[in-house]
Order: structure tokens, then C-alpha cells, then sequence
């Protein structure tokens, strides 16, 4: 398949999400996330002092992860 | 202090819900001197400064620092892999607001301020972009899932002392 093809082949894929329309504006979130959301914050690991560099470390390897992903593809 | 998806990731219990992004949101106070000395501690450890789409410019003082202030800029850090927003908008929030409630958790040695999970995720609601609502609906998912699989433990280990 050269270039032009693979072109046309992508913009057939893409024709259906073209006409999609993407809500936007404020969102009403639900009594039952914002429960959830109260649990994360006060479980004892998320208390103030604690040692979040797992954390850091965790993003630093998945941005090396998908930069190396990138470069090979 | 971190805002953001960053934020959130601060918050998570396991590396299963840590959400990967490039991109670091600091929310800064509307002060210049903070924002100046933002700009200096960037440009000390190798960051490129951008403004508008263009390098930040020069010299970075007081004046500068003023204009971006009062516009309420965005100025971004870029650098190491990384793309730091030194933001002074936090849709629904002034700053003032939200650093009382925040969390100050240790990475390294360093005490990194996050603002609290809650006025994060509220910022993301107000917002209401697309990809707002995306990571909205993504992450109320994984927590559903996480208390599933809790539950799930806690009946299996359950189950288990009682047989033993």
C-alpha cells in the first residue's frame, strides 16, 4: 500500500468520528464518585507527610515506556 | 502546588491508577515575585521557557513577570522529557481557596504541595472540556473497579479464615 492509499484508508476510518459531536461544559459528578473520591483522600497513605516517590517514579517510567515506544514505531 | 492529572496521581493507591501524562500543572499564586523565582528555579535545572508559543522573554524580571501576572499567563517549562505549565488558573478556584486544603507529600526529599483530590477533580468538572470529561469518566471507573477488587479480597479473605 504506498502513501496515498494508506491516506485514503485513514480518512475512511476517520469519516465516522468527523461528524461525532463532543460534549463540552460543566459536568454534575455523582454522589457515588464523590464518596469514592472521599475515601481516596483519607485513606492514611494520603495524609499529608506521606512518601509519594513510588508515585514519581511510576510516571517517569511510563513516559520512558511510551517514548521508547515511539521511537521504535 | 500540583493540580491536574499529576495531582490526581498523587493520590493513587496502586501504580494500576496512576494515569500517564506528559505534562505537570503547577498553579501558582498571582504573585510576580513567586512567578519570577518559578521562572529562575526552571531555567536553573535546564528547563525552556515558553510563552504564548514563544520563548519567554528576556529579560525575566519584575516587569515581565507583572504583564504575565496580570494577563494571568501561561508560562511553560520544557525540559528533561518533561512539560511543566506554571499556571495561574484553576477553573472554579482562586488560589487562595484551595492551598489551605492541600496535601504536602514527600518525593525524594523534597515536600511537594498537591492540592486536595477533591478541589482537583471539581476543577476538571468545572472545566468540562473533552478531555476533562474523558479522564473524569476514566478515573471514577478505576475507582469503581479498585473498591470491586477490594471487596472481592476482603470476601475471599474471609471466606479463608473461616475455613481456617
Amino acid at each position: 500500500m504506498d502513501d496515498d492509499q494508506e491516506y485514503e484508508a485513514l480518512v475512511r476510518i476517520l469519516e465516522p468520528y468527523r461528524n461525532m459531536r463532543i460534549e463540552t461544559g460543566p459536568v454534575v459528578l455523582s454522589e457515588d464518585y464523590l464518596r469514592m473520591i472521599e475515601e481516596v483522600a483519607s485513606a492514611p497513605e494520603n495524609q499529608s507527610g506521606a512518601d509519594k516517590t513510588w508515585v514519581e517514579t511510576a510516571q517517569r517510567e511510563f513516559r520512558e515506556y511510551f517514548a521508547r515506544v515511539a521511537r521504535e514505531n | 502546588m500540583v493540580i491536574g492529572v499529576s495531582g490526581v496521581n498523587h493520590y493513587a493507591q496502586t501504580a494500576g491508577l496512576v494515569f500517564t501524562t506528559q505534562d505537570h500543572d503547577l498553579f501558582l499564586p498571582p504573585d510576580p515575585a513567586n512567578e519570577q523565582r518559578a521562572w529562575h528555579a526552571c531555567r536553573r535545572e535546564g528547563f525552556d521557557l515558553w510563552c504564548g508559543g514563544e520563548p519567554l522573554g528576556e529579560p525575566m524580571d519584575r516587569v515581565l513577570a507583572e504583564q504575565v501576572v496580570s494577563r494571568r499567563a501561561l508560562v511553560r517549562a520544557e525540559g528533561h522529557g518533561l512539560l511543566v505549565d506554571l499556571t495561574l488558573v484553576m477553573a472554579g478556584f482562586a488560589f487562595e481557596d484551595i492551598w489551605p486544603r492541600r496535601r504536602v507529600f514527600k518525593v525524594g526529599e523534597v515536600n511537594v504541595p498537591v492540592a486536595s483530590l477533591k478541589d482537583i477533580v471539581a476543577s476538571k468538572a468545572a472545566a468540562g472540556r473533552p478531555k476533562d470529561r474523558l479522564f473524569l469518566a476514566t478515573h471514577e471507573e478505576a475507582l469503581r473497579e479498585l473498591g470491586r477488587r477490594r471487596r472481592g479480597w476482603s470476601s475471599a479473605a474471609s471466606k479463608k479464615n473461616r475455613r481456617g
